[in-house]
């Protein structure tokens, strides 16, 4: 197994990696407000999720097996030319930043607040930053390689939780099926569905994935499984806790696990499962991090993007930390312009470049 | 490149080592019981029994403390109760060990109740598998009065009885993860756990029809704690004894129990009695029509029995149409007994206490229409059928009784 590394990542880093970093939405106070939406029918919301990303993602797959090396933005300049290219594409970086800050201090102060009472917020900022820093500056294959590493570990942790947790399971809670309506539940996922965005902005690395098979395989093994492991944890909430509950508390996985102990020996179990948590924390910044910087060099046709990590790092920590307090950072990251509009912009971009491609007549010469 | 790296050392020697929220295990103070009574102008009266690891442990240099402390304080909430604590307790109070809330029967009854548990959802360091029992007396005095000597450690007592109780089934498994989604849900009666160190009129009846207070016993701890006090949306409106409480869990759809143990009238011999093991190992049936305002209700409880013991010393093992007929007996005494709880459910608490409410949600397609029917309002009006399918699986170590006539020859 010992090759000489290329930059380039297979199917199975890939893989790993669109999970890890998907998956993380499920464990932090998102569900809160997606279980105001969707009641005790939300468990549907990543299915529809996965459902609707089909659609752009196999427009993008088509672009990307076109132009063969080129990523995303790249894509984007080539078919909208100058002045539109740069629209789209900082937009799409403004998205990616604002997630970036809103993410890394809603983490930053779901930690301190229940886990670490006493510690400043800037030390753990500080901490968790600087170790994705890290291994962002590693570059992309890095990022890929810890996330193959770690999976495993994490899955069984997840496994365990679940054993754990499922004595009090009842599902009954599952019913009425249909919780608020079908076409209330589908109008909110929709609204939802940057939720997994990655999957599409992965397409910005497309040159760091080894081709186009392995980007194929890894996106859409990636989408299945981590759109029904999304589903799980929302349903494991749901028949442990009820909606009503969910509506009222604040964070779902962290009452999850403080539940869970193994017989009477090991009564505060939380702690085992706080760790594997962090770790994916870690690798969540890490990834975004090194996604925000790359738009951004992309963007603005920078050749060398590493460099730009160690400011935007710092920019995340100066610009997260005065936020108040985690449910203002939501409701502020919900309603805002930046979000209110992804949705449609993150299904969109990819049908109108391929729209743009056709009429070019661009498909017709890669047969010809 | 290298002043760099030596910035990065200087500041993981800061940042890692986190001195933050390092605690000493021995400064610590482990509260492992509370106790809430109310208290003077709109407050409480918060009673802490607050475990000392020491005792119990290997470390016997010191034995001479006691196992715990219990302290009471007036306070205006839950929340600030735990700096004031420290007027007299050394050490930082934390709830990381927390086992039983207990609130006081005055306090249950009263319309704070339901504020009270605001308090305690919040708080990050309460676990939700911490028990509910409400004392017949002020909590205070009930955290007092018992007296478990064999188990000096508080936490072990509780842990040991809350055990016990998921096998007994003589007082409900009351749990606050249980107990919030029954209570925001709005559609059922939460049963929580009765208890009094207090002896009131006792009086003799079959082992399970009793309140707690009422068991006529000599010596051990003075403490009691069977039957259920009733919460109907967050506030206790009566209770339940023994006997109801088996059979409202008995009733609902997913419990489970391994054994439980009762005895039986006799068909066939008047005064004497069988007594059985049984357990549930099946969740009980339940069949729901809300097509109509007056919902009907089927209900058939699956029973595995063993016999125990037979008094009269009729053969009811080997006979079969005696076998038979003991199984429609006891099924048809179950099953009124049954009726009277449901009965009274209806029309003293009007409310559900069996998790049916679970059931009804499954008979909607949306939450609108399943708010709309309003299970709470219409439960009261509901026709109830329950029926019990009982199979003797197995009958001890004797099959026939003795037969008495030919040893007294």
């Amino acid at each position: 197994m010992n090759k000489a590394s290329d930059g380039r990542i297979g199917w199975r880093e890939l893989i790993t990696m669109l999970i890890l970093v998907n998956v993380m939405v499920g464990t932090d106070m998102t569900p809160v407000f997606l279980f105001k939406l969707g009641k005790n029918a939300t468990w549907i919301f990543p299915l529809i999720w996965g459902v609707i990303m089909i659609i752009p993602l196999l427009a993008l797959s088509s672009l990307l097996r076109l132009y063969g090396d080129k990523g995303l933005i790249e894509i984007i300049y080539h078919l909208t030319g100058k002045y539109l290219g740069f629209i789209l594409g900082s937009g799409l970086s403004l998205i990616v930043f604002n997630l970036l800050i809103r993410m890394s201090s809603n983490y930053i102060q779901e930690t301190t607040e229940i886990f670490l009472d006493s510690t400043p917020d800037i030390e753990v900022y500080l901490l968790l930053v600087g170790a994705a820093y890290f291994i962002a500056k590693y570059g992309f294959e890095t990022i890929g390689r810890i996330c193959s590493l770690l999976f495993p570990y994490i899955v069984v942790s997840f496994v365990i939780l679940i054993i754990l947790a499922r004595m009090d399971f009842i599902y009954d809670f599952l019913y009425p099926l249909e919780g608020p309506g079908i076409m209330k539940i589908i109008k909110s996922s929709v609204v939802n569905l940057p939720l997994a965005m990655e999957f599409i902005l992965i397409a910005t690395f497309f040159p760091f994935i080894k081709n186009h098979r392995h980007y194929r395989r890894g996106v859409w093994g990636g989408l299945v499984v981590s759109m029904i492991t999304l589903s799980l944890i929302l349903t494991i909430y749901i028949i442990m806790f009820d909606y009503n509950q969910l509506e009222v508390i604040s964070h779902p996985f962290n009452l999850l696990i403080r539940v869970t102990g193994i017989s009477r020996f090991f009564m505060n179990f939380d702690a085992f499962f706080f760790a594997f948590w962090l770790m994916m924390v870690i690798i969540r910044f890490a990834f975004y991090l090194y996604l925000n910087s790359a738009l951004f060099a992309y963007v603005l046709r920078i050749k060398e993007f590493e460099p730009l990590l160690l400011p935007f790092a710092t920019l995340t920590i100066i610009i997260g930390l005065p936020i108040e307090n985690p449910v203002k950072n939501i409701q502020v990251f919900k309603y805002n312009l930046l979000w209110n509009n992804v949705w449609w912009f993150i299904i969109a971009l990819p049908l109108l470049l391929w729209i743009i491609a056709y009429l070019k007549g661009e498909f017709s010469n890669e047969k010809g | 490149m290298r002043k760099v790296k030596l910035l990065l050392l200087i500041l993981s020697l800061t940042l890692l080592t986190g001195c933050f929220d390092k605690v000493e295990l021995e400064d610590l103070a482990y509260v492992v019981v509370i106790g809430i009574d109310k208290g003077a102008d709109n407050g409480f009266e918060v009673t802490y029994q607050i475990g000392n690891p020491q005792v119990g442990s290997s470390d016997r240099v010191q034995a001479e403390e006691p196992a715990s402390e219990i302290i009471t304080m007036n306070v205006p909430d839950l929340a600030t109760v735990r700096d004031l604590a420290n007027v007299s307790v050394s050490r930082e109070v934390t709830y990381a060990h927390l086992k039983a809330i207990i609130t006081g029967e005055e306090l249950t009854r009263s319309k704070e109740s339901l504020t009270l548990l605001d308090a305690v959802l919040r708080d990050q360091a309460i676990k939700q598998d911490v028990m509910l029992i409400v004392s017949k007396e002020k909590a205070s005095e009930f955290i007092r009065g018992n007296k478990h000597e064999l188990e000096t450690r508080p936490h072990k007592h509780y842990e040991f009885m809350s055990r016990r109780w998921e096998e007994t089934g003589l007082v409900p498994n009351s749990t606050l993860l249980k107990f919030f989604p029954r209570i925001l849900g709005d559609a059922g009666l939460f049963l929580s756990t009765y208890a009094t160190t207090k002896k009131s009129k006792t009086h003799y009846g079959y082992e399970d029809e009793y309140l707690a207070g009422q068991v006529k016993k000599e010596g051990g701890n003075s403490m009691q704690m069977i039957g259920a006090a009733v919460l109907k949306e967050g506030r206790m409106i009566g209770t339940l004894n023994g006997e109801e409480v088996k059979i409202t869990l008995l009733l609902r759809p997913n419990t489970v129990r391994s054994s439980m143990l009762a005895s039986y009238a006799d068909p066939l011999a008047k005064d004497k009695r069988i007594a059985a093991s049984w357990s549930k190992t099946e969740p009980t049936k339940i069949k729901m029509d809300l097509s109509t305002d007056i919902p009907k209700v089927d209900v058939v409880v699956p029973i595995k029995m063993e016999i125990l013991s037979i008094a009269s010393g009729i053969d009811y093992v080997e006979d079969l149409k005696k076998q038979k007929l003991l199984k429609e007996a006891i099924a048809r005494s179950l099953e009124q007994k049954s009726m009277k709880v449901v009965k009274k459910t209806q029309q003293e608490f009007k409310g559900d206490p069996f998790q049916w409410y679970l059931i009804a949600r499954k008979q909607f397609w949306t939450l609108a229409e399943y708010k709309k029917y309003n299970w709470m309002k219409k439960y009261p009006t509901a026709e109830v059928r329950v029926k019990y399918d009982i199979e003797f699986t197995n009958f001890g170590r004797q099959l026939k009784p003795f037969n008495k006539e030919y040893i007294k020859d």
